[in-house]
């Protein structure tokens, strides 16, 4: 569309706020690969379209608002703006990256047990599943106020490590662990359904799990 | 889950059990300071709250923040940018001088030596039932609880 002065100060203008558009449009919110229903009864649909449709969209949003001021900053050489910036981006970042890992590691037709080298790799490097699967629990149900619990791959040591992480700080910058499998336990994640019984939540999440998804994580990284 | 009585807990004592570790390893913190934040909490709420603080409240905020009208933006930003689990609060500091600032998780001002006169929950279960995802809705709403005689009465007590 032409502006209506046709200047080059006009054309240079509208050029500069496609750019700035186009980046404010870099991060986009994943679309969920079910219904928001499909999870039920384990996790409720209005806590999914909230959990997907609010949290995890203001992420996306507040990232790119992030990552615009940061631009600003790099190119204004305002080093002070650069390092002020940093918060908002580690808790936005991490959430979007953190919550495009969740919904795939859900699935309407998870649960039961890992199997082939995913399996023989928890039993290595836990004993059996079930270990695991209690050391995850615990740790995850333990995590204090908001965080996530993580099953990572470390690479060095070609092993598998449960851990967890405050906040929304994601997993690989903040340990150096590749992430497998998370489990969300910031209470928007579960309240409306469980209220304050996290581990009923953490418990019943395990029927829900997309081993396939998780296995192929760890095969693409090894 | 441990109890402590509430009488006799001074500032020391917080600050030194939030260090403790229980035999299992386990942190304390989150437990004691749990317990006297809630416990504030529902104290400076009220049914037949609202409005402004006391006179001499105000006086204590106005000097700090320049107005309160720059104290309740400053309060409402704490709250809001609380990334997580926190508490937003007023406090009286070792100075006697108001601040305004929030903590993470169950943290208290006690644990720098400060005396907090008013608090605000903001982890998501004191709002998500009611206001889910919108918790600058809930941190508005609220302060039309707010209980100013009992946050007069800790402010006095804690000027001594």
């Amino acid at each position: 569309m032409l502006a209506r002065s046709g200047s080059v100060f006009s054309w240079t203008r509208r050029a500069l706020g496609a750019a700035a558009k186009t980046f404010r449009q870099q991060h986009t919110l994943p679309e969920l690969p079910y219904a928001a229903t499909a999870l039920e009864p384990v996790i409720s649909g209005e806590i999914m379209e909230l959990h997907h449709g609010k949290h995890h969209a203001t992420y996306v949003n507040n990232l790119n608002a992030a990552k615009e001021q940061l631009q600003s900053a790099l190119q204004s050489k305002d080093e002070n703006g650069v390092i002020a910036i940093q918060k908002a981006i580690k808790f936005n970042g991490g959430g979007h990256i953190n919550h495009s890992i969740f919904w795939n590691n859900l699935s309407p037709n998870g649960g039961g047990l890992p199997i082939g080298a995913l399996l023989e790799a928890i039993e290595r490097d836990f004993g059996s599943f079930d270990i695991f699967r209690a050391e995850m629990t615990a740790k995850t149900v333990g995590i204090q106020g908001s965080g996530w619990g993580w099953l990572g791959y470390e690479k060095g040591k070609n092993r598998l490590v449960v851990t967890t992480c405050p906040n929304q700080d994601p997993l690989q910058p903040t340990t150096g662990l590749i992430p497998l499998l998370g489990i969300d336990v910031w209470e928007h994640a579960y309240y409306l359904q469980y209220k304050n019984v996290r581990p009923e939540y953490v418990n019943k999440i395990w029927d829900v799990v997309n081993w396939d998804d998780v296995a192929k994580r760890l095969s693409d990284v090894q | 889950m441990l109890t402590l009585p509430l009488k006799g807990l001074t500032k020391t004592c917080c600050v030194t059990l939030t260090r403790c570790r229980k035999p299992n390893g386990k942190l304390l913190s989150i437990m004691v300071a749990d317990m006297p934040n809630h416990s504030l909490f529902w104290t400076i709420m009220s049914p037949n709250g609202g409005g402004n603080p006391t006179p001499e409240v105000a006086a204590a905020i106005e000097s700090a923040c320049g107005s309160l009208e720059a104290a309740k933006e400053q309060f409402v930003t704490a709250a809001t940018t609380r990334f997580g689990s926190g508490w937003a609060w007023v406090v009286v500091d070792e100075t006697g001088s108001i601040q305004i600032y929030s903590t993470a998780n169950q943290d208290s001002p006690i644990m720098q030596g400060h005396t907090p006169i008013l608090g605000l929950d903001v982890w998501e279960h004191a709002y998500y039932l009611n206001y889910q995802n919108l918790r600058p809705a809930y941190i508005e709403a609220w302060t039309n609880v707010i209980n100013w005689e009992e946050v007069a009465r800790r402010y006095a007590a804690a000027k001594g």
